[in-house]
């Protein structure tokens, strides 16, 4: 009889824990001070509020404008745009909200919608309070009880505006976005100038109108929060890598904007050509809340998205954009990269490139297949490349070409490329080579001065182990475990049926630098690849700290700190920018940007604001659409040549999941590896790890010029080109 | 108790939710916006795999970079000799552009008995050495002009031929060599108007046909016994399906594109049929059943973004000058690059309708080749996208026009660059097997050819190294076979003539003869009793086994299996399963009819009557080894003879064991398969209630998660 009861209660504890679960799920945060709207709103007097060396700051309550002043050129900026600002002609409410408005945000209003205001025409009030160097203005939208304060200080190249999150009063409706100075960088139209947007390795847009529609930009920094997957891809796009934007005039005057705090929150958006207001821009938004997406039928029975926001705002005291007033001379992209890199040395230490590999090799080990036995399926790891093709390819290569390598070991562990246990549990598998082999490799790579790494991903996961449980996963934002799923060639959605990965959970992806440090103990291991770790940027709600990627940079660069105390290297993959600064070589880097109709030219600012500070390699030549132009790519920009390898033929079974295998075997890749190492090598001994100072693009043809002096011309066209240093052929390059 | 069941199973529920781990991967990253992809196919199975683009986007064109303005519509596009031709239907006007695609010149009206004639609301366009040919769509005509004055107007013909109320808009036209004009027009189910070089009209040419089966006309005809007349007026007719677009290749064929769901392309020859056939390995089957879009053509969304579902409409089409056709699939903005074999090349493009990047669209509605460029305009961005030939799209084209030409050889060094960067490129595996064949390497072709899954070639090179192998060990191989025939002889005399007994064990001696003394094992199966469950059960397994070895242990000519996708489990219900469901039902049914027979006897009986199988299945892996493949059919009858001995032996065995006439026996084994249906179908709503009160109970926790 007590048996039974005891089994009836356990069995009722059971039943009950998913309410419990739900009730005290997540950490969630306690959301902002509660609104209030002051009777009497603190006011500044019009004029000047704060005034450095260089700028002059005027407020104007009437208009709500923020005008900068550079005291050395004269140059002007303000929030509404300055001949705007300064005509006499306004437009209507909707011309005024938009180009008048400091501040744009989107709230979810009670039918779960999410909805726009603007500070201009929907701010109830806006209370300004005189701060040091600058001002706080704080934004009432008393219609749906919202308060934003923002701070607009000034520095020593301009002006930084920051939302003070911790602040941000609300009541029954919800804070989605955040928009700053949307028209502080605007240009006129027709005038010659352009936007900057850093899509990939980063693209103009050319602010015509008339001739063209309006054009529109938005685009997601560090490639959006990884644990909302959309349940479509149509397209691929290049993710953005560095929080930065711009805009250029043709009288030399420039502004760059730089996402200082809360770039994992922040999306890049651009509208260009825009007739009605008569001005393109470039702006920051910002997500201050998390949201998942749900599909459920609806009444008809057919499927219908639904929209989850978190409860509380993101867990960040403020997030900033630092617009930076700078000029330019003969190049206006040469101009905004000099400001950017003077930007990144002021805010933290640079490395220094001192030279770096002219090829980084990455080979992929194995990769999970699905055999029979007796008809009945099992999976099992197929190995692709050995240890000792690893050194037998290498020294080939060193051999015949000479040339100086690095390299990198991906999916050397139990289950291959394919994600299982939280990076194969940090230890190479034997499948792949004996111990002795792997001695041998690393003595081989050691005495022929070849960088060896080996990749970790630290983020994907599908087994629990090694003291990392899946139930322990980053979550969305409807407390379900959040899963990354391929997407199906023919019908773009996710292919649930291929399984999915989860994604560490953010408390210990904040841990993670000491693990991987004892795995690069463990394995005697001197360098570490981080391609996910570096690339990669997700949200766990879970825990409010993390809601829509926050602190995903601080994590990052905790790991990697910890590696570099422990004096191991790391090589990180299309690195967002906070990797990248703590990398030692980055392999696969933006060539293009997401290749948008109305992106006007592609540049390699990526590559351009790197040079000499980190080695880099191009994008993967043997898995790029057009292998030819990648190689001049890298060539130009004074990036290493990157190749993605397998020793041998992968398993039939594994074609339609893994492609890639198919595009890398050495044994049909040498000979084309090895003429593109024997042309470039040299060139690029010269060049890797030198900055550029400058970089010009006239139609097919490029020229680079580096510190050291060395210059390089590259044809990209079908047809000779004439240079200083005589004819360039036809997809070819000269130097000196 | 029963609360201890309870705990236990919500125990096994909880077990059942974890979900296995299934491996992921990463994915590379691309520079153009779109996967680039083929498919693999085994004849019947079809599997996408992306491959490295044969076109890469180059650039766009609209009005405003041509220096025109923006396009009123942007209806059209046409290629020929060096000029590509660019319809703006809605401000009536045609732009020439040069092969650079430089404006050369814009056309707005064509000189009429000492007028200007216009051509708003054009729709499509045809250009030769003759002229230019305009279909004007709105004013109902087809203008023939020698690119600046109309030679001809063609409105709508008087013919018996043409159905009242037949509504003459032109939308695509093509002239071919004699000069004939072939003029497809806005919703005809007739297929195009032919018109003679003097601009008669002669008649319809190229409608789709209705399929019809026999089934299909019995099932109307009863369907009409019992419909009234408001119920047959308000019947759905079946209308043939209507041509969308029209083109000429290189050697003078019309090409037409459809909307249906297979044979969408076809090829006239010069009686009017479609000509165009693909290889199902060892057969050539006419096109008309060949799905030219993605397989799935449509599916469900899943979002709710897009109505429900996603539908590929092919809606443009146009040939190059070696041949190659391009269709472009309207809803996803694809480009399918198929041969005159029917062979698919690639599938690139893409966008579903959110075509802001360089290489997706919105509506495409046109295509055109020109100097290697393939063009494709979109109505919605009313924008033209530029592709051009990548070196892989170079490599694969020579090869494969030099392949399909004969020219193996020739075409192999271009195989073996496209296989060096691309090993997920079937034709080059199926290229280089057959230049291996060509040049008498039939070892490495076998190997090459099974990569390729290319039965044909395969069989060629395995004929050949079969007959080496045997000319080779002839000797030995007599020797062996000479030896193994007189053993077989011997041994028969010993049992006969010696009376010598192999099995003393009279039951094993019963289940191993039944199949060749039927009647006289069953008899004493019910009359002594003389039955072996152990030996039954082993040849139920060997069955089992047997079939699992033969679907995947045959060799590659015969193989139709996916072994990707094979799971032993389905077999083993297919096997043993379907077996004891017979054996169960079978006794049920006998029993009401009286039979003498226990569930003990039929078990035993139906599993000895296996053996014919068991046997055909390892006589299926010697053949599969031996034999060379001629056609799909695998072994044609051989497979049927085995079974119906299987059937007959079952039959004989209910008979002997169960007592009952022979033609009774046919009745019960009738009743029985109903039987079987029927608990198949229990069975199956069983297992679908159960997994739908997994789902529902999953469904709350989901809800309450979720609140």
């Amino acid at each position: 009889m007590k048996r039974t009861r005891n089994i009836c209660r356990l069995a009722g504890l059971l039943l009950a824990l998913p309410v419990f679960l739900t009730a005290c799920g997540g950490q969630e945060a306690a959301g902002g001070a509660a609104y209030r709207l002051p009777e009497q709103p603190a006011s500044v007097a019009n004029g000047v509020v704060a005034q450095n060396e260089r700028f002059r700051l005027y407020w104007d309550s009437m208009e709500a404008c923020l005008i900068v002043e550079d005291l050395a050129t004269g140059e002007i900026r303000s929030s509404m745009p300055y001949e705007y600002y300064m005509g006499e002609e306004r437009g209507g409410r909707y011309i005024m909200n938009g180009l008048g408005s400091s501040l744009q945000l989107e709230y979810v209003n009670s039918e779960n919608l999410e909805q726009g205001l603007a500070s201009y025409e929907d701010a109830s009030a806006v209370e300004a309070e005189q701060i040091r160097d600058g001002i706080r203005l704080t934004y009432y939208f008393d219609e749906v009880h919202i308060s934003v304060p923002v701070e607009y200080t000034l520095n020593a190249d301009g002006l930084t505006a920051a939302v003070q999150v911790e602040d941000i009063a609300e009541q029954e409706y919800k804070l989605y976005t955040v928009s700053l100075l949307p028209f502080f960088a605007a240009v006129k139209n027709d005038t010659g100038s352009r936007l900057f947007v850093p899509s990939g390795s980063g693209a103009w847009m050319d602010t015509d109108s008339g001739q063209r529609d309006v054009r529109t930009y938005q685009e997601a920094v560090y490639g959006g929060d990884a644990a909302v997957q959309e349940m479509y891809r149509t397209t691929y796009t290049q993710a953005v890598r560095m929080p930065v934007f711009g805009t250029v005039e043709p009288d030399g005057t420039a502004v760059l904007g730089v996402i200082d705090r809360g770039a994992e929150l922040a999306s890049v958006c651009a509208t260009a050509g825009d007739t009605q207001y008569g001005y393109s821009s470039v702006y920051a938004q910002f997500r201050l809340r998390g949201k998942a997406t749900a599909v459920v039928k609806d009444v008809n029975n057919l499927n219908a998205s639904v929209n989850k926001y978190t409860d509380g705002l993101v867990n960040v005291s403020a997030v900033s954009v630092r617009y930076i007033l700078t000029s330019y001379e003969d190049s206006a992209l040469m101009g905004l990269v000099g400001a950017y890199r003077q930007y990144l040395s002021e805010s933290e230490e640079l490395p220094k490139a001192e030279s770096g590999p002219a090829a980084v090799l990455s080979f992929l080990g194995g990769v999970q297949e699905q055999r029979l036995l007796l008809g009945i399926p099992y999976h099992t790891t197929a190995v692709t490349t050995t240890l000792q093709q690893v050194q037998g390819i290498l020294g080939a290569l060193r051999e015949v070409t000479g040339a100086t390598l690095a390299v990198n070991l991906k999916g050397f562990g139990e289950s291959g490329i394919d994600a299982a246990r939280l990076a194969d549990s940090f230890r190479r598998d034997g499948r792949y080579g004996s111990q002795d082999e792997w001695d041998a490799l690393r003595s081989w790579c050691g005495a022929n001065h070849v960088d060896l790494y080996m990749d970790f991903d630290v983020i994907r996961y599908t087994q629990s182990g090694n003291g990392y449980s899946t139930r322990e996963a980053a979550r969305t934002a409807n407390q379900t475990l959040a899963r990354v799923y391929p997407y199906d060639l023919v019908t773009h959605a996710q292919d649930t049926a291929a399984g999915g990965s989860y994604l560490l959970g953010r408390y210990h992806l904040a841990r993670i630098g000491g693990r991987l440090s004892q795995a690069a103990a463990d394995n005697g291991l001197t360098g570490i690849g981080l391609s996910t770790l570096s690339s990669w940027c997700y949200s766990d709600a879970g825990d409010a700290l993390y809601y829509n990627g926050a602190h995903m940079q601080d994590d990052v660069v905790r790991a990697m700190e910890t590696l570099e105390q422990a004096n191991v290297r790391v090589m990180s993959e299309s690195a967002n920018l906070y990797a990248a600064l703590h990398s030692s070589c980055i392999n696969n880097t933006p060539s293009s940007s997401s290749g948008y109709s109305y992106f006007d030219e592609e540049v390699p600012f990526y590559q351009l604001v790197l040079s000499g500070i980190v080695p880099m390699s191009g994008a993967t030549i043997n898995l790029a659409s057009d292998p030819e132009t990648e190689f001049l790519n890298s060539l130009s920009t004074g990036c290493a040549l990157s190749f993605t390898l397998t020793g041998q033929t992968a398993p039939d079974s594994v074609r339609e999941a893994h492609p890639e295998l198919g595009l890398s075997v050495y044994g049909g890749l040498s000979r084309q590896l090895l003429s593109m190492l024997e042309q470039a090598s040299p060139l690029l001994e010269k060049t890797q790890g030198q900055p550029i100072t400058e970089y010009v693009r006239n139609g097919e043809v490029a020229m680079t010029r580096f510190q050291n002096g060395v210059t390089v011309w590259v044809n990209f066209g079908e047809t000779a080109a004439d240079s200083p240093l005589g004819s360039i052929p036809a997809r070819s390059f000269l130097y000196q | 108790m029963k609360i201890k069941k309870m705990a236990v199973f919500l125990l096994l529920f909880a077990l059942l939710a974890v979900s296995f781990s299934v491996a992921v991967s990463a994915d590379s990253p691309e520079e153009v916006p779109y996967p680039s992809y083929t498919y693999w196919t085994d004849g019947q199975n079809r599997e996408a795999v992306e491959c490295k683009p044969l076109f890469i986007p180059e650039r766009r064109l609209s009005g405003q970079s041509l220096g025109v303005g923006k396009f009123g519509t942007l209806d059209y596009i046409f290629a020929f000799g060096e000029n590509l031709y660019v319809l703006d239907g809605a401000s009536g006007r045609i732009l020439v552009l040069d092969k650079d695609y430089a404006l050369v010149r814009v056309i707005e009206g064509f000189v009429y008995q000492g007028e200007t004639l216009t051509f708003a609301g054009a729709t499509g366009l045809f250009v030769d050495e003759s002229g230019l040919y305009v279909a004007d769509t709105e004013n109902k005509r087809v203008l023939c002009t020698d690119s600046e004055s109309v030679t001809a107007i063609i409105t709508l013909p008087e013919s018996t031929l043409i159905p009242e109320n037949y509504d003459f808009a032109p939308i695509r036209l093509v002239r071919d060599s004699n000069g004939y004009l072939y003029v497809l027009c806005k919703g005809s189910y007739y297929g195009m108007m032919l018109f003679s070089d003097q601009y008669e009209f002669l008649g319809f040419y190229g409608a789709s046909t209705v399929q019809n089966s026999a089934a299909d006309a019995i099932a109307d005809w009863l369907e009409s016994l019992f419909e009234t007349e408001e119920k047959h007026s308000a019947s759905i007719q079946a209308l043939p399906f209507q041509l969308v677009d029209v083109a000429m290749d290189p050697d003078g064929f019309i090409i037409t594109l459809s909307d249906q769901s297979t044979g969408q392309l076809k090829r006239f020859g010069t009686n009017g049929s479609n000509i165009l056939q693909y290889r199902n390995q060892f057969e050539s089957v006419s096109a008309d059943s060949l799905n030219f879009a993605d397989q799935p053509s449509s599916y469900q969304d899943l979002s709710g973004r897009y109505s429900g579902w996603v539908v590929e409409k092919l809606a443009a089409l146009t040939a190059d000058d070696e041949g190659y056709m391009y269709l472009v699939d309207s809803t996803q903005g694809r480009i399918f690059m198929y041969d005159t074999e029917c062979q698919l090349i690639c599938v690139f493009g893409g966008g579903l309708g959110n075509g802001n990047q360089v290489g997706t669209f919105i509506t495409p509605n046109a295509v055109a080749c020109l100097d290697g460029d393939l063009l494709v305009s979109d109505a919605l961005t009313k924008e033209i996208t530029v592709f051009s030939l990548s070196e892989y799209g170079r490599w694969i084209k020579t090869a494969n026009s030099l392949s399909n030409q004969g020219k193996w050889e020739e075409a192999l060094p271009y195989w073996e660059n496209v296989q060096a960067v691309d090993q997920n490129c079937q034709l080059a595996w199926r290229g280089m097997a057959q230049a291996a064949l060509s040049a008498g390497e039939y070892t490495q072709a076998m190997e090459l050819a099974e990569t390729a899954l290319d039965r044909v070639t395969y069989a060629s090179a395995f004929k050949v190294v079969r007959d080496q192998f045997i000319s080779r060990n002839f000797v030995w191989l007599f020797l062996a076979v000479v030896l193994a025939a007189g053993g077989v002889l011997y041994l028969i005399q010993l049992t006969h003539k010696r009376n010598v007994v192999f099995i003393r064990n009279a039951n094993l001696r019963t289940g191993l003869t039944a199949c060749i003394h039927p009647f006289r094992s069953f008899g004493e199966m019910r009359d002594y009793r003389r039955l072996s469950i152990p030996l039954a059960t082993i040849l139920l397994a060997l069955y089992y086994v047997s079939t699992v070895t033969g679907e995947l242990g045959g060799s590659f000519m015969y193989a139709s299996m996916d072994t990707a996708g094979f799971n032993a489990i389905y077999t083993l219900l297919g096997t043993v399963g379907v077996v004891l469901l017979y054996v169960i039902v079978n006794w049920a049914v006998c029993v009401l009819c009286t039979g003498r027979g226990r569930l003990v006897d039929i078990y035993c009986s139906t599993c000895y009557c296996l053996t014919p199988m068991i046997l055909y299945q390892f006589l299926y892996l010697i053949l599969s080894y031996t034999t060379v493949a001629t056609s799909n059919a695998g072994f044609g009858l051989l497979p049927a003879i085995f079974q119906l001995y299987t059937i007959l032996l079952v039959l004989i065995a209910m008979t002997a064991i169960q007592d009952f006439t022979f033609f009774k026996s046919i009745g019960i084994a009738i009743v029985t398969v109903i039987g079987m249906c029927i608990a198949a179908f229990i069975l199956f709503i069983m297992l679908s209630l159960g997994q739908d009160a997994i789902g529902f109970i999953v469904s709350i926790i989901n809800e309450i998660t979720m609140r």
